[in-house]
């Protein structure tokens, strides 16, 4: 829909080039990230993992064109990143609905803002929404609904306008572990993974195995990356999956990757 | 799904959690008609409920008029500083030199007791109505620029960045997304400047007025009329209730249900 270059097919490939990021805080530099080198290849679902407060999020906002790095370059598809990348679906850790729209607005916000033809946005609005089990609460405001419900609406809202790119940002570390799952398998079933490169930032260890293809871990402040990990179940996953010896293998490898160098 | 309650019961609901407050009230009327017949209050001290409403249903005619007066000034007076202090709000969010220029003094600006300037006002606009005008407005507009700052700046910044990553342009995300968020915080401003326009007018009515309810008052002062004193201190009150809730009725208009819990972000406010 929104792709100038005609490359919905093939995707879009992200690659981050020697980034180093700082932030002043009162006075002093704080370091963030520290010489992060990264590829990901079209298509591909790539996590992010590492201990809170490493700059995971940082690396994603960096990725969104949300802040500029302090050195170091970022391409999408091969060009330099300038200014904000708006071929991007993001989902926050919090639902960011805005809370005086309905259900069906919001959504329906990134049609708004990028003046899509309205017919058709609402109508895919209306099949995303009952896709994640939100139809009938279209014109339901966002506090009338659960947790849960929230971060579902904002994901249909990240992919309304079929974005090349999904930036997820521990989209479900604020939800319950029988809701966390079930967003899992949604993101599945919503597409949000198959026609679209995506970078995944969580501190969850399966979640990470389970959705990726490409497994980054992040050392603690200032981050670095420690070790890369290809995940190659094929696609579409299923929750069984979960319970192969494969799957087992790499998350106790990560988790004593965590435990060598103390972060756990 | 909880049950939806009826328009009816709604109401119904709403009655009986007002009528407290109403028996309350209705009580303090009947201790204080009580009073003044026990004790035998003279009149002159402190007329009884009954004396004041007879003066109001007498004097009915003169109150209305001289109300409509006091009313307009307070009305304009409110009406600028809100048409005024909503973008001087936005330019000192937006703007850093406003923010540390202006800003600073017009927080110190509210040292001056701007009651104290009804005098020299006066001097300078004469006996109409632009004096009591300008002090109203005066008085409004601090509360509503401090409630559109507060407002505008507690954004939630997740809010601009996704605004951002859309590719929306920094008008769009001002009025999609800030004045949105800060609406609750800038009614609220508005209703304590509407409550503060209507001290402004008056003010400025007891320096120099030939109409009023200020004006008024003045009279019924020199002339020992008492009740009649009361009878105006109702009107004005019952101006700034149906002022306050014309303003609640507006954000009832225009904002969507989940932004009207009306909330304060008000310091240092004075008269």
């Amino acid at each position: 829909m929104q792709s100038p270059d005609g490359n919905d097919s093939n995707g879009v490939g992200i690659s981050v080039c020697a980034i180093n990021m700082a932030f002043e805080r009162r006075g002093s530099r704080v370091d963030v990230l520290s010489d992060i080198n990264l590829d990901i290849a079209p298509r591909k679902f790539c996590s992010i993992l590492g201990p809170s407060g490493c700059g995971k999020s940082t690396l994603l906002m960096l990725v969104a064109g949300l802040y500029q790095p302090s050195s170091g370059r970022i391409l999408v598809n091969g060009q330099t990143l300038k200014g904000c990348y708006s071929d991007c679906g993001i989902v926050f850790q919090t639902d960011v609905l805005l809370p005086w729209l309905s259900v069906l607005g919001n959504v329906l916000l990134p049609a708004d803002v990028k003046k899509l033809p309205k017919a058709a946005a609402t109508e895919r609005a209306r099949t995303l929404l009952e896709q994640v089990g939100l139809n009938g609460f279209e014109t339901h405001y966002p506090n009338e609904l659960s947790g849960g419900m929230r971060q579902r609406a904002s994901l249909c809202r990240a992919l309304l306008h079929e974005p090349a790119v999904m930036l997820m940002d521990e989209p479900f570390g604020a939800l319950d572990a029988l809701t966390r799952e079930r967003m899992q398998s949604d993101l599945t079933k919503l597409g949000a993974t198959d026609p679209r490169t995506v970078l995944f930032i969580t501190h969850d260890i399966e979640e990470a195995v389970f959705l990726s293809d490409q497994v980054v871990v992040l050392s603690q402040r200032p981050a670095s990356i420690l070790r890369q990990f290809d995940v190659n179940f094929p696609h579409p996953r299923t929750s069984d999956i979960r319970r192969t010896q494969e799957f087992h293998h790499i998350v106790d490898e990560i988790r004593e990757l965590f435990r060598e160098t103390g972060i756990l | 799904m909880p049950r939806r309650n009826t328009f009816l019961e709604k109401q119904g609901y709403r009655i009986l959690d007002s009528l407290p407050v109403v028996a309350t009230f209705i009580g303090i009327l009947v201790m204080w008609e009580g009073a003044t017949v026990l004790f035998e209050i003279p009149s002159y001290t402190l007329p009884a409920p009954s004396e004041i409403g007879a003066v109001m249903i007498e004097k009915r005619w003169q109150l209305y008029e001289h109300s409509q007066i006091t009313l307009m000034e307070s009305a304009i007076g409110l009406g600028l500083s809100i048409v005024l202090s909503i973008p001087l709000g936005i330019l000192i969010v937006y703007s850093k030199l406003i923010e540390r220029t202006v800003y600073p003094l017009l927080v110190a600006s509210q040292a001056v007791p701007k009651v104290a300037l009804a005098p020299i006002f006066v001097v300078w606009f004469g006996f109409g109505l632009l004096p009591k005008v300008l002090i109203a407005f005066f008085i409004a507009f601090f509360p509503i620029v401090v409630n559109t700052v507060v407002g505008l700046s507690r954004t939630p910044p997740e809010m601009i960045h996704l605004m951002r990553s859309l590719g929306a342009s920094p008008l769009q995300i001002l009025l999609r997304v800030r004045l949105m968020s800060a609406a609750p915080y800038i009614f609220a401003g508005i209703k304590i400047a509407a409550a503060f326009a209507v001290v402004g007018a008056i003010v400025g009515e007891f320096i120099a007025a030939s109409s009023g309810l200020g004006y008024m008052q003045l009279v019924a002062n020199n002339n020992f009329e008492i009740p009649l004193l009361f009878a105006t201190l109702v009107a004005l009150s019952l101006m700034g209730i149906f002022l306050f809730y014309l303003v609640a009725l507006v954000e009832m208009l225009l904002l969507p249900k989940p932004l009207r819990k009306s909330e304060t972000g008000l310091e240092g406010s004075t008269l």
